[in-house]
């Protein structure tokens, strides 16, 4: 019996460890790397209505237990995505979770409006919170009430899960987090990167060129934690966690706090078999503590 | 010229370390033995090395391949302690093991008939080209090593380089070995005199030096290859940390290569060499 399986509005995951937006390409770069049926979803790079070709270098930096990113969602578009990278995709012994990013609201119904032609997807995250792109993204997800509208007008579009990447650049993201569940989302995933800044003293100049990026990486897991925790407090559409996770102990601390499944991002750069390691370490357990997943999540103990 | 290698050839590999030793200042030669990657490795290509008990240091790091044996199997690269992480690869062990991702990138080939290979190195920038060098040992064409250091302390290799190459300048920022200054002015010089009619530069080290010789390819309408070192969280195209400027020519809609998977090893008059 699977112990491990998990499920997003109708969709069934046979384990809840994805991989991370961004952090995965779509999915042909991990070719001969990691056997992907092992791993519960491919949530894919950013797809936009048109292609962009991302910031200019420096683009990236290391920092302690971290990196700053400012990439820019670089991709080939929407329809070269249907027709280049589906076809590697579809084939592929896993669940695949198309992420969407727009300028405007409109734009993440028509790429769902799209890709709702399209065969082998099984559900969309909605990047609603990118802190690198100038326009959109991000504002998606600062606002509770463009939030809860835009995903509500995708809802209309989709007869697949959606699930909305939150920033944890707000003051409050389970507000955030409860507008979209308002609109309609079946699953929420956080967090997204954080802003910070890296600088060269010798050149007094910022270490990328967009000045600040996103962090991500085990610097910022004990923030996703806390966020992730407060999410799974207020909302009762499942949490996919995403921040720092390394390996199993890292995975199981975000079940603990609630989360229905989990994202390896940044560790997937270190060692391209993170996630498979870490789903197949997951089974290993469960099996020698003898419990279901389900029992595992949401299981903190906190004094009354 | 280049070619872009198979991307289902990189394997992440458990190596044992079989020596380490310090070459030059500051500088070691790592030995680790992979059988399959001797094998594989092209000179150009890379490997990305897990820094060992380093919990707060993520990335791997990236090392040019600087000799491989076919036949034992011992892989080379040359590490520069630049900062924590290469420092931690300096104090590994024979006997222990690293994991490394390889082979990466692309690689150098040379067209069998030229008539001059012009290799110009800067510093660590030697590292692929001893490699090139004992591949292409066998070519009847001229090789021609302009090989630039900070000071005498800081060559690696230089009788065994001499061995490999018809013609060696070396230069020095402090004329402590070789031609004092810029390892161009030899460059420059030999460039002016008549030479082969096929020439072709290779080039890696510092961005001011590539630049240079960027120019130079410009000037004397030279076909040349230079090979980056930019930052990279994987190594392998899925981050696209280590973007890469193409030089516009109006009809490039791909303003951005990678250095990790279109590269390391660029036709010079490509892209932007920036710092």
């Amino acid at each position: 019996m699977n112990k491990v399986a998990i499920r997003i509005g109708d969709v069934a995951f046979a384990n809840p460890i994805m991989v991370a937006s961004g952090t995965f390409g779509y999915a042909q770069e991990f070719d001969g790397l990691l056997d992907f049926s092992q791993i519960g979803a491919i949530v894919t790079k950013t797809v936009t209505l048109e292609p962009r070709t991302g910031n200019p270098p420096p683009r990236i930096w290391e920092t302690a237990a971290g990196m700053l990113n400012s990439i820019g969602l670089p991709n080939v578009g929407v329809e070269e995505f249907i027709a280049k990278k589906m076809p590697f995709l579809r084939n592929l012994a896993t669940r695949i979770v198309v992420n969407v990013a727009g300028k405007t609201g409109d734009d993440y119904v028509r790429i769902v409006e799209r890709l709702q032609q399209v065969d082998g997807i099984d559900a969309y995250e909605l990047n609603f919170s990118c802190p690198n792109v100038k326009q959109g993204g991000m504002s998606f997800s600062a606002d509770a009430q463009i939030a809860e509208r835009v995903t509500a007008d995708v809802r209309k579009k989709s007869q697949r899960p959606l699930i909305v990447k939150l920033t944890p650049n707000v003051t409050s993201i389970a507000d955030i987090g409860k507008a979209v569940e308002q609109g309609g989302a079946d699953a929420v995933s956080a967090i997204n990167t954080l802003v910070g800044m890296a600088v060269d003293v010798k050149s007094r100049r910022p270490r990328l060129s967009t000045i600040t990026g996103g962090l991500s990486g085990p610097a910022i897991k004990p923030i996703a934690l806390a966020k992730v925790y407060e999410l799974c407090r207020k909302l009762t559409i499942p949490v996919v966690a995403i921040g720092g996770i390394m390996n199993l102990q890292d995975a199981l601390e975000f079940f603990v706090v609630g989360a229905t499944a989990v994202q390896i991002g940044t560790a997937n750069f270190i060692n391209p078999a993170c996630a498979a390691e870490i789903a197949q370490g997951l089974h290993g357990y469960c099996r020698a503590q003898n419990l279901n997943l389900q029992e595992l999540i949401g299981s903190l103990r906190v004094e009354k | 010229m280049t070619d872009n290698c198979d991307s289902h050839a990189k394997h992440l590999l458990n190596c044992r370390v079989e020596s380490l030793a310090q070459v030059a200042f500051n500088t070691y030669r790592l030995t680790f033995a992979s059988n399959w990657l001797a094998e594989q490795a092209q000179p150009g290509q890379f490997v990305n090395i897990a820094v060992p008990r380093c919990g707060d240091i993520l990335w791997r790091r990236p090392f040019s391949f600087h000799q491989i044996d076919r036949h034992s199997g011992a892989c080379t690269v040359l590490i520069q302690v630049i900062g924590r992480g290469s420092e931690a690869l300096t104090r590994v062990q024979p006997g222990e093991h690293l994991s490394c991702l390889a082979p990466l990138g692309n690689h150098f080939v040379i067209p069998a008939e030229i008539d001059e290979l012009l290799i110009v190195a800067g510093g660590l920038g030697i590292a692929p080209f001893f490699f090139l060098l004992q591949e292409v040992a066998a070519q009847p064409y001229k090789k021609v090593l302009f090989y630039g250091a900070a000071s005498a302390d800081c060559f690696c290799r230089v009788d065994e380089l001499s061995s490999l190459t018809s013609q060696l300048f070396l230069t020095t920022d402090d004329g402590s070995r070789g031609e004092q200054g810029l390892v161009i002015k030899p460059l420059q010089r030999f460039l002016a005199e008549p030479g082969g009619k096929r020439r072709l530069v290779l080039t890696c080290g510092p961005t001011r030096m590539m630049q240079a010789v960027q120019n130079l390819c410009k000037k004397y309408h030279l076909p040349g290859y230079v090979s980056v070192e930019n930052l990279m969280a994987c190594g392998f195209g899925a981050c696209m940390g280590c973007a890469v400027q193409m030089i516009d020519k109006g009809l490039s809609a791909k303003p951005f290569l990678l250095a990790c998977k279109d590269g390391p090893v660029f036709p010079i008059d490509e892209i932007v060499i920036d710092e």
